[in-house]
């Protein structure tokens, strides 16, 4: 058995999770001192009390709650319907080499073409309620499943299934044991991606047209020439991804628990 | 279980006229017999496995596995255990033997002792939870021979098995098989660039060269086993074989090598 290094371990996740604070609080230091010493506009950049105030009122009106829950739930419908229709179709694609051909053409075109380009497109076709939302969702999470999916199934290890030939095993235990765990880590870095460009997806989408949800809620508060509501809704859309992010990288860590035993970590 | 191959030809289409990586090859290999393949890399000897258990067609030829082809062979008849050790990383211990359990109709209980007595065959026992990356190079090769032995297959090809492993754990694993072939007397093809290793588990040395890949010479090896690889009959059948690689020169050898 390779030695664990269990031992250092948690020593190394305290200094790493210190290390990682200095660099924000060294920020909102600065931001503090250069408030009080007037260095910026306050009228576009609020200062940190200002914006704690502000945060006790959206708090307590629940109005911050409502509009991340808006865009939340918009991100998982766009996202799982997505993701979903990513996977499978990029596991098709991946296995059958017929459907590869036909489709690298369509793909090459399309993949380039960033989703906030088609919200014109999307209010014309589907109005400016909850569906062209969706729709955008729906094309930022597919197109990263999609191709990462069909990386990985297209890299199984045609070893580990010559091994599995050799047994006499059939094509679906092939697939079920070897060639989707196989895809697994590869597909899993697409579901992260997608998951990051859908919750991107939601606010560009909001901003333009919506009357709820945290880039509604941006844009209100440019209109309305309040700064420090448009702060904290950018922060609420940064801090909400790292926990997205966060959620998935525990989910991969359970799920392709055989990476970890690998020595190296998995990048944060 | 007897084996027979003959005038068997190989040609991959690589470029428009193919190569031609095995020519003439003629092979008769008795039941519960140890041959050993020694060859450089290139002379077409992991295709010769490849071919014996049907991964590969013959482009001419015939092989014959007790008056079958090898396409209609039952995995559970042949097995084969690879250089690298090919186990499933996201299986553990115990569930990369059970997954070379090739018959189906095996009941729950049996399944679990039979996967059992082999983790306890190849010295794993208490790692049977275990993922390969947690294991050693010598300990990956014990859990995929125990994933072929578990068919109990009459015969067994064996790809420069211990090719990888440091000399202590190739010499375990050899006479670990030597003691299974003694138990079982399963007929072993076992390919290999090393000439020791071909000695001393052979009953038969078959030297090939390459381009296209012939069989050069046959040995027939008469030590006795146990056998002694510092002994004099043992260091005989070396210097014949090395001759038959490199010439009379043998001044040469310890140079290449």
């Amino acid at each position: 058995m390779k030695s664990s290094n269990s031992k250092r371990i948690p020593d190394n996740r305290i200094t790493a999770f210190i290390i990682s604070i200095i660099l924000p609080v060294l920020i909102i230091a600065l931001w503090a001192v250069g408030s009080d010493n007037n260095w910026f506009n306050q009228s576009i950049i609020p200062t940190p009390h200002k914006i704690n105030l502000q945060f006790s009122k959206v708090i307590e009106d629940g109005s911050l709650l409502k509009h991340i829950t808006v865009s939340f739930v918009r991100v998982i419908y766009g996202y799982v319907i997505g993701a979903l229709a990513g996977v499978v179709l990029g596991i098709l694609v991946g296995l059958f080499s017929k459907l590869d051909q036909a489709f690298i053409l369509l793909i090459g075109v399309l993949r380039p073409i960033p989703p906030i380009a088609c919200i014109p497109l999307f209010i014309l076709a589907l109005g400016i309620g909850e569906d062209s939302k969706i729709a955008l969702i729906f094309i930022g999470a597919f197109w990263p499943c999609l191709l990462n999916t069909i990386t990985g199934i297209k890299q199984a290890d045609s070893k580990l299934i010559e091994v599995a030939k050799v047994l006499g095993k059939g094509k679906f235990i092939i697939l079920k044991d070897i060639i989707l765990p196989s895809a697994l880590p590869s597909i899993f870095t697409g579901l992260r991606l997608g998951i990051s460009t859908a919750w991107s997806c939601v606010v560009a989408a909001e901003m333009i047209a919506s009357s709820v949800g945290v880039g509604y809620l941006i844009m209100y508060a440019r209109e309305m020439s309040k700064p420090a509501l448009l702060f904290i809704g950018i922060i609420a859309i940064g801090i909400i991804g790292l926990l997205i992010d966060l959620f998935m990288q525990f989910l991969q860590d359970k799920i392709i628990f055989w990476e970890l035993s690998r020595g190296g970590k998995n990048g944060t | 279980m007897a084996l027979e191959v003959k005038n068997v030809r190989k040609v991959f289409s690589i470029n428009k006229d193919g190569i031609e990586v095995l020519k003439d090859i003629n092979l008769n290999i008795k039941d519960g017999e140890i041959v050993s393949v020694v060859g450089s890399s290139g002379c077409g000897k992991s295709t010769l496995l490849k071919l014996l258990i049907g991964l590969e067609d013959v482009t001419e030829g015939d092989i014959t596995i007790n008056e079958k082809k090898p396409y209609e062979i039952d995995s559970t008849e042949v097995g084969m255990i690879f250089q690298e050790a090919r186990l499933f990383p996201w299986k553990s211990v115990y569930k990369n033997i059970e997954f070379g359990i090739a018959r189906k109709d095996i009941p729950k209980k049996e399944k679990k002792e039979l996967v059992n007595h082999y983790i306890e065959l190849v010295g794993l026992k208490g790692f049977e939870n275990a993922l390969p990356d947690q294991l050693s190079g010598g300990m990956k090769q014990r859990v995929s021979i125990a994933r072929t032995l578990i068919n109990k297959p009459k015969i067994l090809l064996l790809d420069e098995p211990f090719g990888a492993l440091d000399a202590f754990t190739k010499i375990n694993l050899q006479n670990e098989m030597l003691n299974i072939w003694e138990k079982e007397k399963t007929t072993m093809i076992i390919v290999t660039h090393d000439i020791d290793e071909a000695i001393y588990l052979g009953h038969k040395v078959v030297v090939m060269s390459p381009k296209p890949g012939i069989i050069q010479k046959e040995f027939k090896i008469d030590i006795s086993r146990p056998r002694s690889r510092t002994s004099d009959d043992f260091d005989y059948y070396r210097k014949k074989i090395y001759k038959e690689f490199f010439g009379e020169n043998i001044a040469n050898i310890e140079y290449i090598i």
